[in-house]
């Protein structure tokens, strides 16, 4: 077993008054990106609102072939995962580094079954017939949990890199940005979920 | 500003607690389903919420950002909604 790295990097900390209250305030550019992001999703959430209205029937017949459980399932471990996440950047900051690298572990391991159960649905839906080009619900219950998914596989990416990094003992102050964007990050795509859940299984 | 671990998990709590209240709104209360879609999203934005303050750390956000979430997270609640009853 090797030396537990400490992520906190002294230097660092000089230039800061309290090192439990280093924020990202600075970081405008991760903050525009988290932004846009956010209104990419509630573009998509006003088109499909729009369309939905115009073919309630249509929507309603897709929505039906959907296994909330599923759903419902994926949306329990994604609020899981941020608990873990949040967790794990509480004890990076207080230097447990082998405690946050065990809860950042389980924060990946969550985001591979929510992408397991997603997948699976996706299966389901195909093989019953339903394809992005058999209606306009399918097409944007696609586009908008695949975009989704997209985002939640650059999570998990990310998360399994740095927790990498801390785990062979690097630990550049670049890591401990990473970490808290990416859980910034990590968080911001369980909130789009909080949204795109109950629009597309729940709202009838 | 850090969450305390008791903070953390009760906003875990709470969300699960939401998400299952709002599945049993939806699939089993019998009430009207504009009524049920109202329910469902306005708790979907309460989650949000509760997201942004306990997990994302909405206090260390810039000021801009703050006034952003707030008003993204009321927009795509009455959008959807509204759409709904339109």
């Amino acid at each position: 077993m090797g030396r537990v790295p400490q992520l906190v990097n002294t230097t660092a900390l000089a230039n800061h008054q309290d090192p439990q209250d280093m924020s990202l305030s600075r970081d405008a550019g991760f903050w525009t990106f988290i932004a846009a992001d956010a209104s990419l999703f509630a573009l998509l959430f006003f088109q499909f609102s729009l369309d939905r209205s115009s073919q309630p029937v249509v929507f309603d017949e897709g929505q039906r072939v959907l296994v909330v459980l599923l759903g419902t399932v994926n949306t329990l471990v994604l609020v899981s995962s941020s608990w873990l996440m949040a967790s794990a950047v509480r004890n990076m900051r207080r230097d447990s580094v082998r405690t946050g690298l065990r809860l950042i572990a389980g924060t990946a391991a969550l985001g591979v079954v929510f992408a397991a159960v997603k997948i699976s649905e996706y299966v389901l839906a195909l093989r019953s017939g339903h394809t992005v080009s058999t209606s306009p619900f399918f097409m944007y219950y696609f586009v908008i949990t695949g975009i989704h998914l997209g985002h939640l596989m650059i999570g998990v990416i990310v998360v399994v890199v740095v927790g990498w990094r801390l785990r062979v003992g690097i630990r550049r102050p670049l890591d401990r940005t990473v970490l808290e964007c990416g859980a910034v990050y990590w968080h911001l795509v369980d909130l789009l979920w909080m949204f795109i859940f109950p629009m597309l299984y729940l709202a009838r | 500003m850090l969450q305390t671990p008791k903070a953390l998990r009760r906003a875990w709590v709470g969300l699960v607690a939401i998400t299952v209240l709002s599945l049993a709104v939806a699939e089993f209360s019998g009430i009207a389903a504009g009524v049920e879609t109202a329910v469902v999203i306005a708790a979907a934005a309460v989650k949000g919420r509760i997201i942004l303050v306990r997990y994302m750390g909405e206090r260390s956000f810039p000021p801009w950002l703050r006034v952003y979430f707030g008003g993204w997270l009321v927009v795509c609640a009455i959008v959807i909604i509204g759409f709904h009853f339109s």
